[in-house]
């Protein structure tokens, strides 16, 4: 298997050890890949795109032209800021943001507050079991679309989604499930 | 478990998700603007940048709480502001503030002479310039979930930024070598827990990011700190006092993201009018080097 990290900006290198460590577990055979430009999208099985600064990703991709390459990708797992760049609303973006539209849900930036509102805590995930869950200046996903499987739940709002659109398969969280375990990874790539 | 808040994995993780980025020294609304704009993952919200402190002289103090609150409602990517070495007032100011990073920076007067801010004690994140790996480690051992270099704010001149960086990286690859009995004899000479010594050792790196800051004015400036092995800039006074400061701060940004490819380095360096001016390091009497501030 190819397996990507985006790494722009932001925790990639994590989500490259949990990709490690998953393949390694599941036995599969896998070459990592450091995507930062146009060829390195060429062939990929699964791409993380992590946590940093969601306007920071839109604009560095705009200027690269790399926008249109993640439709292709057949597994995603995107992760914080990852997650509010698949979306199709942002809520309360910043000027020309506008995220890719990969899966049908609306987002909120920084919705629990400022960085003394970040939290960790334990979940349930449906099909993968408890979980330690780290939640940094997090976005809260506001609507979801048709289809849309939610794998868990904090106080209610929606914080891990999956979505199979055609060939693709989308997993998302609101949390940062590389800084703390590889079950997310697992789960994608066994799917 | 309850939910969880102020812990260290979210303090440090906070800094993990600005890698690769560049933080800008701000000191109104537009600029922050402008910073979020180019592409900044944070801003530093202050009331002079570097360059103009060491103009100006007396005494520098945290900024005023309501220019912190302006540049805090002007965007919406993280917001960081300085206190004074050791002083936990101003922290405590800060953090009431709602500031998502603490930067206690040489950059303002000293405070106090014996001790750095007791950061464990703080819900809010800080980071800490250091010169070399016992201060670095020294402030993590303070509670710091992340580490800056000093360099030599406000001078535009990046020799000291990279010299503290080679020593960290020397002195990281010395530990690697090590045996136990050397690893006890470097905790006490650094003045650390040789736990935390240890763990620098099997890491092979330090245990919290590590941004390159004090002197960076071009963006191969960014890209050579970054090349050295850094994390992530901090730009002071090298964007609003170059003469293009939009421009400066996108090629910045664009060159700490792709900072392995020289041909992209070329094309954001071109045009970009002058860099703020600078000055020479190496004459510069004592008492004006920031970096020699703390230790």
């Amino acid at each position: 298997m190819r397996i990507g990290v985006l790494f722009l900006q932001g925790g990639a290198i994590e989500h490259e050890h949990a990709f490690r460590k998953a393949a390694k577990k599941l036995g599969i055979k896998a070459e990592f890949v450091r995507v930062r430009k146009k060829t390195d999208f060429s062939g990929l099985d699964a791409l993380a795109i992590p946590g940093g600064e969601s306007t920071v990703f839109q604009k560095l991709l705009e200027r690269k032209g790399l926008l249109p390459e993640f439709s292709k990708v057949p597994k995603i797992l995107a992760t914080c800021a990852g997650l509010i760049l698949i979306s199709s609303k942002i809520e309360d973006g910043i000027a020309g943001q506008k995220p890719l539209g990969l899966i049908d849900i609306a987002v909120k930036r920084n919705a629990y507050g400022s960085q003394l509102d970040s939290f960790e805590c334990e979940l349930e995930a449906k099909g993968i079991g408890a979980v330690h869950a780290i939640f940094i200046r997090a976005p809260k996903i506001t609507k979801l679309g048709k289809g849309m499987k939610v794998i868990a739940r904090h106080g209610g709002d929606p914080v891990a989604i999956s979505k199979k659109k055609g060939r693709q398969l989308i997993l998302g969280t609101t949390f940062h499930p590389e800084l703390a375990t590889s079950v997310f990874h697992e789960w994608l790539l066994s799917n | 478990m309850e939910k969880q808040t102020g812990t260290f994995r979210l303090k440090s993780g906070l800094a993990q998700m600005l890698k690769g980025g560049v933080i800008m020294d701000v000191t109104n609304a537009e600029q922050a603007k402008i910073a979020q704009d180019a592409g900044a993952v944070a801003v530093m919200a202050l009331e002079r940048v570097p360059a103009d402190i060491r103009r100006d002289g007396g005494v520098a103090r945290m900024s005023d709480p309501l220019k912190i609150k302006e540049i805090k409602a002007a965007v919406t990517i993280p917001v960081m502001a300085k206190c004074r070495i050791g002083h936990f007032a101003e922290a405590q100011i800060l953090e009431a503030l709602g500031v998502d990073y603490i930067d206690e920076s040489e950059v303002l007067t000293v405070a106090d002479e014996e001790f750095h801010v007791d950061k464990s004690k703080f819900k809010v994140p800080f980071v800490c310039g250091a010169r070399n790996l016992g201060e670095a480690l020294r402030r993590i051992d303070e509670g710091a979930a992340m580490v800056r270099t000093k360099g030599e704010a406000g001078t535009g001149n990046i020799v000291e930024a990279v010299r503290h960086i080679r020593a960290i990286n020397r002195e990281i690859e010395l530990l690697k070598g090590m045996n136990s009995r050397e690893i006890v004899d470097a905790a006490k000479e650094m003045c650390v827990p040789v736990e935390l010594v240890k763990n620098v050792s099997g890491l092979g790196r330090l245990p919290v990011v590590n941004f390159a800051a004090g002197g960076i004015a071009t963006p191969a400036d960014a890209s050579l700190c970054m090349q050295l092995g850094v994390d992530g800039v901090f730009v002071g006074s090298g964007i609003f006092k170059s003469t293009n400061p939009k421009k400066f701060a996108r090629s910045i940004v664009d060159a700490v993201a792709h900072y392995q490819d020289a041909k992209n380095l070329a094309k954001v360096s071109e045009g970009l009018g002058d860099a703020m001016r600078g000055l020479e390091v190496s004459n510069m009497p004592e008492n004006q080097r920031m970096a020699l501030r703390g230790k």
